[in-house]
């Protein structure tokens, strides 16, 4: 089991994000990014389950939602960065 | 005590606003600055008053940036589209946030339009005023000291023909009438959160549709590692920790214009200041400036009295009524009453017609 973590770079773009897939009834977590996550600093994560990351992704591209870069977490606590295989 | 200096700061606000501002006093913590649940509810507060004026203003949330006051934003504006030696133009009718901070950065600064009350004016002042060489036109929607409701549909048009970047100084007209920066393609729309928003002192919003330059520099809560201010909206504006509780009051302060709606409130003023100005018309000797395009803002001066002195004998009476130039020397050197200066009445939603007439019995008595 995995969840997808979008990153944000700033705290609003992450808040707009989240209010896109509200509006579509996907449940995310906003949280801060983990320090492997974030880019130059603080950052934001959007935690998605990942039966929604596809969906998720396609919105955002949809709306215009400036996320960063997509992550996997496991379970287990392994990130990994989400590739071709969500795009 | 009647308060009429609503074009300054709205006294009376609707109970919520009082009740947000003290709940996050107790509840939140600062934005961006944190995981934990005060810092995260803080977050969900702030981004629900920057959804409440995207939609007022037809904006996007993250182009809502949370200034100190409408001088704040329209400093931040300015910098953003002009420097040293620039042309930029301005109506007849500007306030000193918009004539200093042109002045202090050293702008080549061209007026445009000085008839009062006169819209033909204001936009033919405008078209032959732009040139080639003009790097923005900004722009008041309506007179702090005379209720004017400059032509900004058409101003917005020229600008966008001529490829011009428009600020609009809305600190008059926000809350009161429709703004949409998505219609009128402006750079920047300025205004305060304590006025016709209904929000607290402290309080002014930025909409922006143009890139924003940094004024103030420092933590942001976000790309923490970088030496300098994030280039993007809100955070380039943003630096330092938000005014919280102003903008969970503020956001009651707009979510109560949205309910009420911009025509009843507008209605209403206009129809206070159709009587004020009636009513004063009426006495012998008081000078009053009023024409269509009005607002609900009122000058006048008795011709035998000070204006202070009038303001004074009126607050010794129990009305509030500001006196004097209004910091818009420019708007009363457009009206010839940059000597005199002026009395204002500014109204709110609070204000009633007993309350015009009452001001006005006092001023025949």
């Amino acid at each position: 089991m995995f969840v997808y973590d979008f990153s944000f770079r700033s705290l609003t773009a992450a808040q707009d994000g989240r209010s896109v897939l509200q509006n579509a009834g996907i449940f995310a977590v906003l949280a801060r990014a983990p320090k492997l996550v974030a880019e130059q600093g603080c950052g934001y994560v959007l935690e998605i389950d990942g039966a929604d990351g596809a969906d998720a992704l396609s919105l955002f591209l949809e709306h215009g939602v400036r996320f960063r870069r997509v992550f996997r977490q496991f379970d287990n606590g392994f990130v990994e960065e989400a590739g071709h295989d969500l795009f | 005590m009647i308060y009429f200096d609503a074009a300054a700061t709205t006294l009376q606000k609707p109970p919520q606003v009082k009740k947000a501002l003290l709940y996050a006093m107790e509840h939140y913590a600062s934005p961006g600055r944190g995981g934990h649940r005060p810092a995260m509810l803080a977050s969900d507060a702030v981004y629900a008053c920057r959804q409440e004026l995207a939609a007022l203003f037809e904006a996007k949330p993250e182009n809502v940036v949370f200034t100190m006051n409408a001088t704040h934003a329209l400093n931040l504006a300015i910098r953003s589209v002009a420097s040293a030696g620039d042309e930029v133009v301005i109506s007849g009718f500007e306030h000193n946030a918009v004539w200093r901070p042109l002045n202090q950065l050293r702008a080549e600064v061209r007026v445009a339009g000085r008839r009062l009350f006169d819209p033909d004016d204001t936009i033919g002042g405008f078209r032959a005023a732009i040139t080639e060489n003009t790097k923005a036109v900004v722009c008041t929607h309506v007179s702090n000291v005379f209720g004017y409701v400059l032509p900004v549909e058409e101003i917005a048009a020229l600008c966008r023909e001529r490829e011009v970047p428009l600020i609009l100084d809305c600190s008059q007209s926000a809350g009161i009438l429709p703004v949409s920066l998505r219609r009128l393609h402006a750079a920047f729309l300025c205004m305060p959160g304590h006025k016709s928003l209904y929000g607290p002192q402290g309080t002014g919003v930025l909409v922006c549709g143009h890139a924003l330059k940094p004024l103030l520099a420092g933590g942001t809560g976000s790309l923490s590692e970088r030496a300098q201010m994030p280039e993007f909206t809100p955070d380039a504006g943003e630096a330092g920790t938000h005014n919280v509780p102003g903008i969970c009051a503020l956001h009651e302060g707009v979510r109560f214009v949205r309910s009420m709606g911009l025509s009843q409130i507008a209605a209403h003023e206009k129809m206070l200041a159709q009587l004020l100005t009636a009513d004063l018309e009426a006495i012998p000797g008081v000078r009053v400036f009023h024409g269509t395009a009005q607002t609900g803002v009122v000058s006048f001066l008795l011709e035998r009295e000070d204006v202070e002195q009038t303001a004074a004998r009126l607050s010794r009476q129990g009305f509030a009524l500001r006196a004097g130039l209004h910091c818009a020397p420019l708007a009363h050197e457009s009206a010839g009453t940059l000597q005199s200066g002026t009395v204002r009445a500014g109204f709110s939603v609070f204000n009633t017609a007993r309350e015009v007439r009452e001001l006005a019995r006092v001023l025949s008595s």
